[in-house]
């Protein structure tokens, strides 16, 4: 398994990706500078607390990166059937299953990672320029870390999830924009804020769809000996 | 008798369309078989079931002796193949690709991409990358990547496709060295019949999904009698000489200008001699073989001619 997952690392050159990331966190970090300054001038009410801009941040990176991750996706298993060289694939001695679940593996821990280490990267940064500017009233408690912690690691889990549920709408016509839109959609739905409440904050919502996409997953794995590849 | 290959009854049905019907086929150790048929006769999709690409409808397939199942694959370790058109990461290299192509069949020759490559006339490439490729090229390297391994079993679906005819004429001899040196069993499927004339051992002839004969092509060799081609301007005229005046019986009339005679017994000599004589004018008297093209079109008379 290891094996593969290495040489899908190579075909599909996801060397590249981190500097994808890395441009991906810039551009979070520049939006949300834009949104600390707006602070200073407006006392935004969200701006008050460690949590609320923790959260901002935390559905950015979430929203970015599980779009990133059907991206990839695409590319890793979208693309193999519209090229066809997932037939290729299918004519090693390999099981077919185990060919699946190393592409789908790359992802749901791409998924993880990049947001857990965006994440606490941008907090972290929101802590250290809070030291300067002190816009944030409240302090920062042990008890405000230890319950960011926490909600970050069960979003970047869920987020895994959530980022296999594009697998569905993907495989339909194999089509690219299908998978990307739907990852949109999806994530776009949980994360939006109606008057400062969205969907993820109801912990249940996402967990469920992460669950949903492990679930959409185990069922492509497992049906892909019985399907023909024409 | 080792049976590399064999099918038994089988069947694929398409969206209420029998593509393939009841096929048996056997395929013994070390031979070449020549794979015949029109269009959509169901090859490619025959091709596919021996694979695992496709499941059948009905019957089975057994493969080096073992029954092929849905969860199959330790067995496509000793298959090595082109069906329809090869396929690669476009973005990678020839090497790149017999590279993975090799790590994925567990396969460590280091020295066996470059023999691969000159075996097949692909060498300085560089760093091109496979969407560069013409056809021709394209076509080269997924031979080269089959038989990079030196399977057991060879699956080529038109190999030939895109080749030029020094390059047509570099395969023949390919196929025919690796059967004969490396005992390597090849299914080949053309609509070349002059190409598979040359190398098949054995043919079979599907049309409409069925396989309509198996036969070893040195049977065809031995069926096939001379017959004289008569080119005369009248040539109903001279169906009558010959039926009336000359006793022949076993001839057919080709077209107005064109008669073909089967039956032995008089030479080219006597034959003209009586035809003259009866003011039959002859404008060529040529003996001739018939062919596996004569055979094969009168197979699936009928149906779609030969691409």
């Amino acid at each position: 398994m290891l094996k593969l997952i290495r040489l899908e690392l190579k075909k599909n050159r996801m060397g590249g990706y981190i500097k994808g990331v890395i441009i991906a966190n810039l551009v979070i970090i520049a939006f949300l500078s834009l949104v600390y300054y707006g602070g200073i001038e407006e006392m935004d009410r969200l701006l008050q607390t460690y949590e609320g801009l923790f959260d901002m941040a935390g559905t950015i990176v979430k929203v970015t990166f599980v779009i990133f991750a059907s991206a990839i996706m695409s590319r890793m298993i979208i693309d193999e059937y519209k090229a066809k060289t997932i037939q290729l694939m299918f004519m090693y001695p390999i099981s077919r299953k185990k060919i699946l679940a190393a592409k789908l593996m790359i992802i749901f821990v791409f998924t993880v990672v990049t947001i857990l280490l965006s994440t606490a990267f941008i907090d972290a940064l929101i802590i250290v320029v809070d030291r300067f500017f002190n816009i944030i009233e409240e302090p920062l408690t042990s008890t405000i870390l230890a319950q960011t912690s926490i909600k970050v690691l069960i979003t970047s889990l869920s987020a895994g999830g959530i980022s296999l549920i594009p697998l569905f709408f993907g495989m339909r016509k194999y089509s690219t924009p299908a998978t990307i839109i739907s990852s949109f959609l999806v994530v776009g739905l949980i994360s939006s804020n109606n008057g400062g409440v969205n969907l993820s904050d109801i912990i249940a919502i996402p967990i469920t769809l992460g669950l949903v996409g492990v679930i959409t997953a185990f069922l492509t794995i497992r049906n892909v000996n019985t399907k023909d590849v024409i | 008798m080792t049976y590399i290959l064999k099918t038994s009854h089988l069947t694929k049905t398409f969206q209420g369309k029998d593509v393939v019907q009841d096929v048996s086929m056997k395929l013994t150790q070390g031979e070449i078989y020549g794979f015949l048929g029109p269009n959509g006769a169901g090859k490619t999709t025959v091709m596919k079931m021996i694979t695992n690409l496709i499941k059948p409808t009905g019957g089975e397939i057994e493969l080096f002796g073992e029954k092929l199942s849905e969860d199959s694959f330790q067995v496509l370790k000793r298959i090595g193949s082109i069906i329809e058109y090869p396929f690669f990461y476009e973005r990678l290299t020839a090497q790149d690709n017999l590279d993975l192509h090799c790590e994925y069949m567990g396969f460590y020759d280091k020295k066996a991409v470059k023999d691969a490559l000159e075996l097949v006339n692909l060498q300085n490439l560089g760093k091109k990358p496979v969407k560069d490729f013409s056809l021709g090229m394209k076509q080269r390297l997924g031979i080269a990547r089959a038989v990079i391994t030196k399977p057991d079993l060879l699956i080529l679906d038109e190999p030939i496709n895109g080749l030029d005819p020094v390059g047509i004429k570099e395969m023949r001899d390919l196929f025919k060295m690796l059967s004969q040196q490396f005992g390597i069993t090849l299914l080949v499927s053309s609509h070349i019949l002059g190409e598979i004339e040359q190398i098949a051992d054995t043919i079979g002839v599907i049309r409409s999904g069925r396989l309509v004969e198996e036969v070893a092509m040195s049977s065809i060799r031995d069926m096939n009698t001379e017959y004289i081609e008569l080119t005369t301007s009248d040539s109903r005229k001279a169906a009558y000489v010959l039926e009336s005046k000359l006793n022949i019986l076993n001839y057919k009339v080709v077209n107005e200008q064109l008669i073909r005679i089967y039956s032995d017994g008089m030479s080219r000599g006597e034959l003209a001699k009586g035809l003259v004589n009866e003011n039959v004018d002859i404008e060529s008297l040529t003996i001739k073989k018939n062919s596996l093209e004569d055979y094969f079109m009168e197979l699936v008379q009928g149906g779609e001619g030969v691409a």
